[in-house]
């Protein structure tokens, strides 16, 4: 029941936002072509390096657009339900949780789901736009949309577990800015280049090697359900110590008494 | 003049609360470069079997990266971006339309103090990172430093002119990000990843003769593979552009301005 209940949360903040930004209707379809266009700019930056080598550690062409669809396709399926899961910080820091303290909702998706970027629709829809590209057989359309899900779940969870350090200290969201930056950043290189404590750092506190790396090898590429059922486990670990270190660090939340509404 | 002078050393100053970003922006920097470090000694070493790609070894290619990236992270564009689209959508520049100094020049001066307090960081982690990862270029003089630095602080002024024109056009559109994005993945392209030699010939003329060149490639370019020739070639290219950019934004500023409406209040 409650599952359904929060459920019921997102799917509502997510078609409220979403009216409320397409009062905006060029700016809306604007930011969602320019976010393709944007990600479509870096096939030709892949285009070059595989005129230089014909692959990376196995990785081509294909298999380089297939990280993009999942690293595009997760950024945006986290940034549309659970975008101010990013602002956690701010609000901590700012003393803003108190208007979220007052409504009798799960205090944590409350907060990640009361806001959503436009531009995130435009990642999505360029993760398929990839699997068109490289000729993608039918299964994979379907795959990654729980790939997506889950891969976001592990990016926002691991974005709250670091911007929750603002409860304890008074520029954390530096650090979980930076954590996020990473996450981003990695995801769209093959592993084959990371070695040592990079490999090791991707597959911690920079989960790439979860969201990105272990399904595209694991599921697409190749097929291994321990690995996969690795991913699943590392997702629900992430998530539910998201919950306990939000759940601990609000402890020590202080108001600052600001006089606030959601309209 | 002194008055811009006084605003670029008001904003250095301003910029000294923000020491903490200028660390987590360094320890990006880091990432980012770590990242291209790791791609590019495989594709040097294992992945091709040549020594030198288009002219360019491994250490000169790696300092090229570097500088690039340290001319792409230090100028924030998007900050000077959304300082001036802010001020025409919300109405606020109707404040400083009557005050003694032209709100264009004003916020690319400001956001040249920003961007010059933030090189004191950036710089100096540039320089460990490259003698770290690779070691110093075999070309590498010290009597360049200067030209060098002159350059990449001209191309950290040409991104912010240019960034700053983008900001203007929220005179007439209700929101210019998207058309950022667009114009930092051009400049991403075909200057940031990749030298000028990395692109087909026929390519290579207009990329030569863009602001891309004066951006990217050109300071980059000079820290690999520096003579005096190619500095006053990128110099030249630089102040032109510079010329030719800030007059486009004052024409695009005073057409403009006669656009906004004020309800007073």
């Amino acid at each position: 029941m409650a599952v359904k209940n929060n459920l019921k949360l997102i799917f509502s903040y997510l078609k409220l936002n979403l009216k409320k930004e397409a009062q905006y209707k060029t700016s809306f379809i604007l930011k969602i072509v320019m976010m393709v266009l944007n990600n479509a700019f870096f096939i030709l930056q892949w285009l070059i390096i595989f005129s230089i080598v014909e692959n990376i550690g196995g990785y081509g062409l294909n298999e380089l657009l297939l990280l993009w669809a999942l690293s595009a396709g997760s950024y945006g399926v986290a940034h549309l339900f659970f975008n101010n899961a990013f602002s956690i910080g701010y609000l901590i820091y700012e003393g803003k949780l108190d208007v979220y303290l007052t409504q009798p909702k799960n205090l944590l998706i409350n907060i990640c789901c009361s806001s959503c970027s436009v531009s995130a629709i435009g990642d999505i829809i360029y993760a398929f736009v990839v699997l068109i590209i490289t000729g993608a057989p039918w299964w994979w359309y379907l795959a990654i949309i729980p790939i997506l899900i889950i891969g976001a779940l592990i990016y926002v969870g691991m974005v709250i577990i670091f911007q929750s350090l603002c409860f304890y200290i008074k520029n954390g969201s530096a650090l979980a800015n930076m954590i996020e930056s990473a996450i981003t950043m990695f995801g769209t290189y093959p592993p084959a280049i990371f070695s040592g404590v990079a490999k090791f750092l991707l597959y911690t506190i920079i989960p790439v090697g979860f969201m990105i790396f272990i399904p595209a090898q694991y599921l697409f590429l190749g097929f291994n359900i321990w690995y996969m059922l690795m991913f699943l486990g590392f997702a629900i670990l992430v998530v539910s110590l998201a919950f306990v270190c939000f759940k601990f660090g609000l402890k020590r939340y202080t108001s600052g008494s600001l006089f606030a509404g959601r309209l | 003049m002194t008055k811009y002078l006084n605003i670029f050393k008001t904003s250095i100053k301003q910029e000294k609360d923000t020491v903490l970003d200028a660390l987590m922006r360094a320890v990006s920097f880091f990432i980012i470069i770590f990242i291209f470090v790791q791609l590019w000694s495989f594709i040097y070493g294992e992945g091709g079997t040549q020594s030198v790609i288009n002219g360019y070894n491994l250490k000169q290619m790696i300092w090229y990266l570097i500088i690039t990236e340290l001319v792409f992270i230090t100028p924030r564009p998007n900050m000077i971006l959304r300082s001036i689209s802010d001020e025409i959508k919300s109405g606020s520049i109707a404040y400083k339309l009557n005050r003694p100094y032209n709100f264009y020049f004003y916020n690319i001066t400001t956001f040249m103090g920003k961007s010059c307090f933030l090189l004191m960081f950036m710089l100096p982690c540039a320089l460990v990172m490259g003698f770290c990862f690779v070691g110093s270029v075999s070309t590498f003089n010290f009597y360049q430093i200067l030209p060098n630095i002159v350059s990449i602080l001209l191309s950290i002024l040409l991104i912010l002119v240019l960034h700053s024109i983008l900001g203007l056009l929220c005179f007439w559109i209700e929101d210019a990000t998207p058309f950022a994005w667009i114009l930092q993945k051009f400049l991403m392209l075909f200057g940031l990843f990749f030298p000028l030699e990395f692109f087909p010939k026929w390519l290579q003329p207009f990329v030569a003769y863009s602001p891309i060149y004066s951006i990217y490639s050109g300071p980059a370019k000079l820290v690999a593979n520096f003579s005096w020739e190619l500095f006053l070639q990128v110099f030249a290219s630089q102040v032109v552009w510079i010329i030719v950019l800030l007059a486009l934004g004052v024409l695009i500023y005073n057409l403009g301005k006669r656009r906004v409406n004020v309800n007073g209040g």
